[in-house]
C-alpha cells in the first residue's frame, strides 16, 4: 500500500512536547518518531497519559497555551510545519490536513446548522460559492451515509444522535480531500454498533478518498480492523512501532505484550485462568525515568532495565521496539492456553438469591403546554419494561446492551436508588422494599454497589481510612479498633498499602479509586453487589487487574455480581450467565459459552460483530445494524428491536411480543424466529486456531 | 413546541409571577408594627385617635385583609392603582409620568453600557493577559467598585463644580429642547452607563473566555477558519448567552441605580418617587411603585428569556 | 435556566462565578502548594479588607478626636492637624472615616453572613430533596428574585424602619434567594455523584448526607460566592446610608458622609472624597479578595488533574 520511495507525507523526528504547570514542567512526549506515507494508516496506540494526543495536536500546531514542542521537527510533504507563519498555518488545517475529534456533541458549534459548519470550510479553502458548497455539502452528507442529507444540513448538532453527528465531523474531515487526516479517538463514547459502522464508514471513505490517516486510539480492536502499521507509546515515548500484522502476531515490547493480553478473548472465560495485568502506575512525567520508561512495571525487567535506555532494537517483520531484551524474549502467546472448561453448568441449582419479577421502571415524560391543552395522556420513559431475572449465590450474572436498553436502572432499582414503577424485587425470597431507605440495615448490608466513575465513587474530603470505616460503623458491623483493623484487611484484600487509609482519594490513580470503591463494597460482607459498568472508565491494562481482583473475592467470599457492562469480552469473561437486554426489555439470557455461539437473537448476533477484536487474524461476520434507535417514549406493541432487525420476519414482529423459546435448559431466546432456523446461523466471530501462538 | 408556544408559556409564567408579587407586597405590608395607619401617620397616631380612625377608614383597614387585597388586585387590572395620600391624587397619572423621566434615563444607559461592553468585553478576552486585557480589567475592578452615588457625585464635583460645563442638579426641568436634555441628561446616564458597563464587561469577558477554549472553536480554528470568523461566528454567539442573563439582571440593578442616581441629580424619575413614597409613609403610593417596578423587571427577564432562546436553538423545543 | 421564567434573570451572574469553581478540594494535605500560589490580588484583597476589618475593631480607640464632638474648626482643609480636614460642624473627617469603617463592616459582614447562612440551608435542602419542595422552595425564591435587589432592600427598610440593624436584615433577605441558587446548583453538580449514591444505598440519614457528605465539597463555591455577595453587600449598605436608610445621623457612616456632606463638596471637596475613597477602597478590597479566592481555588482543581 505504501510507496517507500516517495517522502512520507507526515514526519516526525525526535519530537519532545512540554507542558508548564503549577508543579513544575510536565515532559508529556519525549523524543518521538514517526511517520505516514501516502495513502498509509498509521495507529497511534497509548493509554490516557501517553502523549498521543499531544502529539497529534502538534502536528496541527494546537497545542495548550502552556505547552510547547522543546525539540524535534515536524514535516508535512518534507516542508517544516514548526516554522509555519499563521496564513499558511491556516490554508494547510482543515484543507490539507484536517482532524476528526473524539467528543462530536462539543466539538460542533452548537448554535450553527450543521450544514453551514461543513459548507464554511469549502468555500474558505476551495473558494466555492454558497451554492456550490451547498451543493458539495449534500454529496458528503450522502458519502457519510446520512440519511436525507438536506433536511440534516439544516439541522442543529443537538438535533443529531452521537453517531450522525461523528459522521457530520468525518464529513467535514474530508470536505476538501485532505491528504492528511488525524483522527483522535473517532468512536470512543459510541455505542458498539454505531462504532462499528462508523468504522466501516472510516474504511470506506479511506478507499475513496486515499489520504494519509494518523488513528489515534486507545483501543487495540479498532486497530486491528483497517490499519497498516502502528506506533504504541507509553508515558511519553514510543516504545514500539510496527506493520500491524508483526506487532499482534510478534510483539516485543512488554508493554506492547501487556496491552494485547489484557483485552479478554471472546473464546475466553475466567475458567480459563487469569488475565495478565499490567502492575503499578505510570510514571511521573515531571520527571520521567531516564533509563527504561517502562522498567518499573515491567515484567520481563532485568537490572540493566534500570540504568540503560534502550535504542531501537529492530525487529523481524518490520519496525522496531525499545528494549533491552526485545531479541531474546519468549515467542508471545496470547493470554495462554484456551481453555477446554467451557463445560460449565448451565444452570446453577437450588432458589435464587435475588429474583425480579415482571419488573417495570417508567419515568414520566413531562407534558407540554400543548400536551395539555390536546389533552393528551401522560406518557413514559419505559426504561425496563417488564423483566424477571434471577441471580444466584455465588455467581455473576451480567446484563449487556447498548446506552439506554435500561441496564443501569435494572441496577438502580435493585440498589435501592429509585422506586420501581410496577414489580418486585426479591431477596430470598422476600420482597424488598423500593428506595433503600426503607430497607432494614440488614438488607442494606447485603445489597452493595460499585459505580462506573472511579473519579467520583469517593468522596473527595474523606481519607480512604474513612471512607472505608463509615459503613462499618453505620451496619453496626465494627467499631473502634477492631473496625481499624477491619479496613487494613481490606485494603490488603484489594492489593492496596496500609499507607492508603490515611490518603484522599486525589492521591490516587483510577485504579486504585475503583479498588477503594471494591474495599468499601466488600466492607459490609454483602451477598450481592451490582457493578455498573465498574470498568469502562479505566484503561484497559488497569481493566485486567480489577477483573482478576473481581474474580479472585468472588471465589473467596461467595458474593454474587450482578454485572452491568456494554463490553461484552470483559463479559464473556467474567459472567455465567448473561442478559441481553434492548429497550428496557430481555433479547435472551443464558450461560455465558451459550450466548457466544449460535443460535443467537438476532440483536446479539449484531452485538458481537460489532466488538473490535485485537487480533487481525480472528474472523468476524458483518452484521450491522441499520436505522436509528426508536423513541423509549411508550413503544408499540411486538419486538421492540423490529425496526432494525436485520432478520425482522414480518408484520408479526410489530404487533406480537415475541415468545420466549428455550434453545437449551437456561438458554432463552426472545423472538419470533423458529429456533431450528436460529440454530442454523454461523458463528460470528471464529479464532483461527494458528492465532493461538 | 414553536417559539410562539414558548413565548405564550412564558407569558403565562409571568402573569402568575405578577399575581405572586401582587401577594408578597400586600402580605409585607400587613407584617407591618401596629398596622398601616399608625404607620402612615407616626408619631401622630398616638395623640389622636380620631384622625387614626379616619386615617383607617381612609385606607381601608376597616375590611378584612383578603378584601383589602382583592380591590387593591382588581384596581391594578382596571389600570387604577389607588390615590396617593401624600400627593391627593390617583396615582396612575403620576406613575406614567415618572416612568418617562426615568426611561429617558435608563434607556440610553443600558443602550450605551451593553454596545460599549460588548466590544470592550470581546477585546478583553481575545487579548487575554496583554495591556489591553490588563487596562479593561483594572477599569472594570473600578467599575464595579465605585457605588453610583460616589460616581455620580464625583462627576458633579468635576463637571459641575470646577469646569462648570453642566449642571449639577436636574431640579429645574421646564427648559426644552434637545440641547437642554443633553446638559440635563449627560451626568446622570454617564454615571448609569458606567455602573453597568463594568459588571456587563466583566461578564461577557469571562462567558468569551470560556467558549473560546472550548472544542467547537477548536474545531473552527483546526479546519483553517479566519481568526474574524472564529471570533464572530463561532464564539461570539455563543459568548453572548450569559451576557443576555446578565443584561437582564443588570436591568435591575439599573433600576436600582436609577433610585440612587435619581436621588443624586435630584431627577424627577420613579426612583425619586419611590424614596419620596417611603419618606412620606405613603403606602398605597409604594405598594404601587413597588409593583410597577418588580412588574417591568419581570417583562425585562421575560425579554432575556426570549432572547436566549432565539440565540440559542437548544432551549427553544 | 427554566424556573418561573422572568425569576431566572438573577443567575446568569452567579452561575458563571460558579461553574468555574473547584467543587471539592480537601484542605489539609496542601499547605505546602498552598502557599506558593496564593495569587497577588488574593494578598492583596486580604491586606485591604484586613485593615478595614482592624478599623472596624479597634478605631474607636485609635481615631485621634471625638467623632460626634463639634467645634470651631470648620470645613478645614487636610492638614497635619486635621489629616482629612474637618466637616461643617468641624468634626474631624480622619476620626470619622476611621470610626466609619465600624458600620459598613458590620452591616456588610452580618449581612452577607445572614443571607449565605439562610441561603445555604435552603438551598442543600431543595437541591438534594428535590421534587416538590425543591419547586415550592425555588417558586418563593424566585418572588424575592422578581425585585430589583436595592428595591427590595428599600421596601424591607422601608417597613422594619431606618437603622443599622434593619439595612443589616435586608441585605440578607436580598442575598438569601441568591445563594439559595448557586448552593442548589452547586447541589445539584454532585447530586448523583457516586459517593452521593453509595451513601444512600448504605441508608446514611438525610441530614448525615447533606452535612457530611456534601456540604464539606461545597465550600469552595459557597466562600467564593460569598466574596462576591460581601462586595454587593457593601455597596448596598453604604448606598441605603446614603438613601438616609441605614445609620442614622450622628452616627459616621461612609454613606451618610458623602450624603450629608455634600452641599458642601465643591468648596471643599474632601468632605466627600475621603469617606468616598474609603468605600472604593474597600469595595475594591473585597473583589481582589473575591477574584483572588477564585483563581485560587482553581488551581486547587487544575492540579488534581
Amino acid at each position: 500500500m505504501s510507496d517507500v520511495t516517495a517522502p512520507p507525507v507526515l514526519e516526525v523526528r525526535g519530537l519532545s512536547i512540554a507542558y508548564a504547570t503549577r508543579g513544575g514542567t510536565v515532559h508529556a512526549v519525549r523524543d518521538a518518531s514517526l511517520e505516514v506515507r501516502a495513502g498509509e494508516t498509521v495507529a497511534l496506540v497509548g493509554e490516557s497519559g501517553s502523549g498521543k494526543t499531544s502529539l497529534a495536536f502538534a502536528v496541527m500546531r494546537f497545542l495548550d497555551a502552556n505547552g510547547r514542542v522543546t525539540a524535534g521537527e515536524i514535516r508535512f510533504h518534507g516542508a517544516d510545519v514548526l516554522a509555519l507563519g499563521p496564513a499558511e498555518l491556516r490554508r494547510l488545517r482543515g484543507a490539507r490536513i484536517s482532524m476528526v475529534f473524539q467528543d462530536p456533541q462539543t466539538s460542533l458549534n452548537p448554535v450553527l446548522r450543521v450544514g453551514e459548519q461543513v459548507a464554511e470550510v469549502v468555500r474558505e479553502h476551495l473558494g466555492l460559492s454558497a451554492g456550490a458548497a451547498r451543493a458539495r455539502v449534500l454529496e458528503l452528507f450522502a458519502q457519510v451515509n446520512l440519511p436525507d442529507s438536506a433536511s440534516i444540513a439544516d439541522r442543529y448538532p443537538h438535533e443529531l444522535s452521537g453517531g450522525q453527528q461523528q459522521r457530520v465531523l468525518i464529513a467535514m474531515a474530508f470536505a476538501c480531500d485532505p491528504e492528511l487526516l488525524i483522527m483522535d479517538e473517532p468512536t470512543t463514547g459510541l455505542d458498539v454498533t454505531t462504532e462499528a459502522r462508523i468504522l466501516d464508514l472510516i474504511a470506506d471513505m479511506k478507499a475513496r478518498h486515499r489520504p494519509a490517516i494518523l488513528y489515534i486510539t486507545h483501543n487495540l480492536g479498532v486497530v486491528a480492523r483497517f490499519c497498516d502499521r502502528v506506533v504504541v507509546m507509553y508515558a511519553g515515548e514510543v516504545v514500539e512501532e510496527g506493520p500491524v500484522a508483526r506487532v499482534f502476531s510478534r510483539p516485543l515490547h512488554p508493554y506492547t505484550r501487556g496491552l494485547l493480553t489484557s483485552v479478554p478473548r471472546l473464546d475466553w472465560s475466567k475458567r480459563d485462568g487469569t488475565l495478565t495485568a499490567i502492575e503499578g502506575r505510570l510514571p511521573g512525567l515531571v520527571d520521567p525515568p531516564r533509563a527504561c520508561v517502562f522498567a518499573a512495571r515491567c515484567p520481563e525487567r532485568i537490572d540493566r532495565c534500570l540504568e540503560v535506555r534502550p535504542g531501537p532494537e529492530p525487529a523481524l517483520g518490520g519496525g522496531f521496539a525499545r528494549c533491552l531484551r526485545a531479541a531474546e524474549l519468549a515467542d508471545f502467546r496470547f493470554g495462554g492456553r484456551r481453555g477446554a472448561g467451557d463445560s460449565e453448568p448451565t444452570t446453577t441449582p437450588g432458589a435464587a438469591l435475588v429474583e425480579t419479577r415482571d419488573l417495570r421502571c417508567h419515568y414520566p415524560v413531562r407534558r407540554t403546554v400543548a400536551d395539555v391543552f390536546r389533552g393528551a395522556a401522560p406518557r413514559a420513559v419505559r426504561a425496563v419494561d417488564g423483566l424477571s431475572l434471577d441471580l444466584h449465590r455465588a455467581a455473576t450474572l451480567a446484563v449487556v446492551g447498548e446506552s439506554g436498553c435500561g441496564k443501569t436502572t435494572l441496577g438502580r432499582a435493585i440498589v435501592g436508588l429509585l422506586d420501581p414503577t410496577a414489580g418486585e424485587i426479591r431477596v430470598d425470597g422476600q420482597r424488598l422494599p423500593g428506595l433503600a431507605r426503607r430497607r432494614s440495615r440488614e438488607l442494606r448490608r447485603r445489597i452493595q454497589v460499585i459505580f462506573q466513575n472511579p473519579e467520583a465513587t469517593l468522596n473527595p474530603q474523606k481519607t480512604v481510612g474513612q471512607t472505608l470505616r463509615r459503613p462499618l460503623q453505620l451496619l453496626g458491623l465494627a467499631r473502634g479498633r477492631v473496625a481499624e483493623a477491619r479496613v487494613l484487611e481490606l485494603l490488603r484484600a484489594v492489593h492496596l498499602p496500609e499507607a492508603y487509609a490515611t490518603r484522599y482519594p486525589h492521591e490516587l490513580s483510577g485504579g486504585e479509586k475503583q479498588r477503594v470503591a471494591i474495599a468499601r463494597a466488600f466492607a459490609a460482607e454483602p451477598d450481592v453487589i451490582v457493578c455498573d459498568e465498574p470498568l469502562s472508565a479505566l484503561d484497559v491494562s488497569v481493566q485486567a487487574a480489577i477483573l482478576n481482583l473481581l474474580v479472585d473475592l468472588q471465589r473467596r467470599s461467595s458474593t454474587a455480581y450482578l454485572f452491568i457492562s456494554h463490553d461484552l469480552s470483559v463479559v464473556r469473561y467474567l459472567a455465567d450467565r448473561v442478559a441481553v437486554m434492548y429497550m428496557g426489555k430481555l433479547c435472551e439470557i443464558g450461560s455465558a459459552a451459550d450466548l457466544f455461539a449460535p443460535p443467537y437473537h438476532p440483536y446479539t448476533e449484531a452485538l458481537l460483530s460489532a466488538i473490535p477484536i485485537p487480533d487481525p487474524a480472528a474472523r468476524q461476520r458483518k452484521v450491522r445494524l441499520e436505522g436509528p434507535v426508536p423513541s423509549p417514549i411508550d413503544p408499540g406493541p411486538g419486538c421492540r428491536f423490529h425496526s432494525r432487525c436485520p432478520r425482522k420476519v414480518g408484520a408479526i414482529c410489530e404487533r406480537e411480543e415475541p415468545p420466549a423459546q428455550e434453545a437449551r435448559p437456561g438458554h432463552v431466546i426472545h423472538c419470533h424466529i423458529p429456533l431450528a432456523e436460529l440454530r442454523q446461523i454461523a458463528p460470528v466471530v471464529e479464532y483461527r486456531e494458528e492465532t493461538v501462538r | 413546541m414553536s417559539v410562539a408556544s414558548y413565548v405564550l408559556r412564558r407569558v403565562g409564567l409571568l402573569a402568575v409571577t405578577l399575581f405572586a408579587i401582587s401577594l408578597l407586597i400586600s402580605g409585607i405590608l400587613q407584617l407591618l408594627p401596629g398596622d398601616a395607619a399608625e404607620q402612615v401617620l407616626g408619631a401622630w397616631a398616638e395623640r389622636s385617635g380620631q384622625t387614626l380612625a379616619m386615617m383607617r377608614e381612609r385606607l381601608g383597614l376597616h375590611r378584612p385583609w383578603h378584601e383589602q387585597y382583592l380591590g387593591w388586585l382588581g384596581g391594578i387590572v382596571r389600570g387604577d392603582f389607588g390615590k396617593s395620600l401624600a400627593l391627593d391624587a390617583p396615582i396612575g397619572p403620576i406613575l406614567a409620568h415618572r416612568l418617562g423621566y426615568s426611561l429617558r434615563l435608563a434607556v440610553p444607559a443600558l443602550v450605551l453600557a451593553v454596545s460599549l461592553s460588548l466590544v470592550l468585553g470581546v477585546l478583553a478576552a481575545t487579548r487575554r493577559n496583554r495591556v489591553v486585557d490588563h487596562v479593561i480589567t483594572v477599569f472594570t475592578l473600578g467599575g464595579v467598585s465605585v457605588p453610583a452615588f460616589v460616581l455620580g457625585s464625583v462627576l458633579i464635583l468635576v463637571f459641575a463644580g470646577w469646569l462648570r460645563w453642566l449642571p449639577s442638579s436636574s431640579a429645574l426641568l421646564d427648559g426644552s429642547g434637545p440641547g437642554y436634555w443633553t446638559k440635563v441628561l449627560a451626568l446622570p446616564v454617564a454615571t448609569l452607563t458606567l455602573e453597568s458597563l463594568a459588571y456587563i464587561t466583566r461578564t461577557t469577558r469571562s462567558s468569551m473566555i470560556e467558549v473560546l477554549k472550548t472544542p467547537y472553536v477548536r474545531t473552527a480554528i483546526l479546519k483553517g477558519m479566519p481568526r474574524r470568523t472564529v471570533l464572530f461566528k463561532h464564539a461570539l454567539r455563543n459568548g453572548l448567552l450569559p451576557t443576555v442573563t446578565v443584561v437582564a439582571f443588570n436591568f435591575g440593578w439599573l433600576l436600582g441605580g436609577v433610585v440612587v442616581v435619581e436621588q443624586v441629580f435630584s431627577y424627577p424619575g420613579l426612583g425619586s418617587l419611590v424614596l419620596f413614597a417611603i419618606e412620606q409613609r405613603d403606602l398605597p403610593l409604594l405598594q404601587a411603585c413597588m409593583f410597577f417596578v418588580a412588574g417591568a423587571y419581570c417583562v425585562a427577564n421575560l425579554f432575556a428569556d426570549v432572547l436566549y432562546a432565539v440565540l440559542n436553538p437548544r432551549i427553544r423545543y | 435556566m427554566a424556573v418561573l421564567g422572568t425569576g431566572s434573570g438573577g443567575d446568569g451572574e452567579v452561575a458563571m462565578t460558579t461553574a468555574t469553581v473547584a467543587i471539592g478540594a480537601p484542605a489539609r494535605t496542601r499547605h505546602r502548594h498552598a502557599l506558593r500560589a496564593v495569587p497577588f490580588t488574593l494578598l492583596a484583597g486580604i491586606a485591604i479588607v484586613g485593615l478595614f476589618a482592624l478599623l472596624a475593631a479597634v478605631g474607636p480607640w485609635v481615631a485621634p478626636r471625638d467623632v460626634e464632638s463639634h467645634s470651631s474648626a470648620r470645613l478645614q482643609a487636610p492638614s497635619s492637624a486635621y489629616w482629612f480636614g474637618t466637616d461643617r460642624y468641624g468634626r474631624d473627617m480622619f476620626s470619622r472615616v476611621v470610626v466609619g469603617s465600624r458600620t459598613t463592616m458590620t452591616m456588610a459582614v452580618s449581612g452577607t453572613l445572614l443571607g449565605v447562612a439562610v441561603g445555604l440551608v435552603i438551598g442543600l435542602v431543595s437541591g438534594y430533596v428535590g421534587g416538590r419542595l425543591d419547586e415550592l422552595l425555588m417558586r418563593i425564591m424566585d418572588i424575592f428574585m422578581a425585585f430589583p435587589s436595592l428595591l427590595l432592600a428599600l421596601l424591607v427598610v422601608a417597613i422594619l424602619g431606618a437603622n443599622v440593624v434593619n439595612a443589616m436584615a435586608s441585605i440578607g433577605i436580598v442575598f438569601m434567594p441568591r445563594v439559595a441558587r448557586v448552593v442548589r446548583s452547586a447541589t445539584l453538580g454532585i447530586r448523583h455523584a457516586a459517593f452521593i449514591e453509595a451513601a444512600e444505598v448504605r441508608g446514611e440519614p438525610t441530614p448525615h448526607i447533606i452535612f457530611r457528605e456534601i456540604l464539606p465539597n461545597l465550600w469552595p463555591p459557597i466562600i467564593v460566592e460569598g466574596s462576591i455577595r460581601l462586595s454587593y453587600a457593601v455597596l448596598l449598605s453604604v448606598s441605603l446610608s446614603y438613601l438616609g436608610l441605614g445609620a442614622q445621623p450622628p452616627t459616621p457612616d461612609w454613606g451618610l458622609m458623602v450624603s450629608k456632606e455634600r452641599a458642601f463638596m465643591v468648596q471643599a471637596p474632601w468632605v466627600v472624597l475621603f469617606p468616598a475613597g474609603a468605600i472604593v477602597a474597600l469595595v475594591v478590597g473585597v473583589n481582589l479578595l473575591g477574584d483572588g479566592l477564585r483563581e485560587w481555588l482553581m488551581a486547587w482543581k487544575s492540579r488534581d488533574e
